[in-house]
């Protein structure tokens, strides 16, 4: 490439943002549904049945047992 | 060294009550629309809009903002200079931990990104959250093998949610 084209290449602009150029949250993606096998349906279909604000709750008494285990395991080492 | 246990409603307390313009993504997003899935930080995309920036920068000094992972006793200051230079801040607080991203892979800034939120309830807070569609769209886009499993578990829900209104 010479210096001119060098230039040129530098100064080329980013495509702009484009949200309707990404795949649908719906694209079936092979690789994905062999993870999508794994995953705990039941768990899903519980919280779906709570309100946000209840999940948001659920989950902060989870994490602090999360946060606390991980407390354990570095002053035990 | 010992790890800090992130106060999320306390976070998003403080964000909300300083009038910060924010969207909730990341782990905290999927966890509104039901996901069963731990995550350890807030992820917020901001308005980088100046007022924005002075609210955010004020909003986080008694709580001692500092790069995550960075070695201690660097210069960094997260003030309005730092904010405007940078884009995104993956931050440790007195908090917790919290990422502060200007623009985010697929969703591009607050201002594109707000058209595909809704308005929720979390930790008794109403917070901005991306959209279950949107969430699975911006982990597609990030393309991190690390996000495979969220991504199948965030379009299992999508189903499930799908199922239930059908």
């Amino acid at each position: 490439m010479n210096e001119d084209a060098s230039q040129d290449f530098l100064q080329e602009e980013a495509a702009p943002f484009r949200a309707d150029a990404l795949p649908l949250a719906e694209y079936i993606d092979p690789v994905i549904e062999v993870f999508k096998k794994d995953v705990d349906r039941t768990m899903l279909r519980e919280n779906l049945k709570l309100t946000p604000n209840e999940r948001s709750r659920k989950f902060e008494r989870a994490m602090k047992m999360v946060f606390e285990l991980r407390r354990s395991a570095n002053s035990s080492r | 060294m010992s790890t800090p246990e992130t106060q999320f409603s306390n976070i998003l307390a403080l964000l909300s009550e300083a009038e910060i313009e924010f969207i909730l993504v990341g782990g905290l997003a999927a966890m509104a629309h039901g996901s069963a899935a731990a995550t350890l930080d807030v992820d917020v995309v901001y308005s980088r809009k100046p007022e924005n920036i002075a609210k955010l920068v004020k909003a986080l000094k008694p709580v001692s903002p500092y790069l995550r992972g960075a070695a201690p006793g660097l210069p960094f200051e997260f003030d309005e200079k730092t904010v405007r230079m940078g884009l995104n801040f993956t931050l440790t607080t007195k908090l917790g931990d919290v990422d502060f991203l200007g623009e985010i892979a697929g969703g591009g800034t607050f201002e594109t990104l707000v058209a595909q939120t809704d308005r929720r309830m979390l930790f008794d807070i109403s917070l901005l959250c991306v959209t279950l569609e949107k969430l699975i769209q911006l982990k597609q886009a990030a393309g991190r093998p690390k996000d495979l499993n969220a991504i199948a578990e965030l379009q299992a829900l999508l189903e499930e949610r799908n199922k239930l209104s059908e």
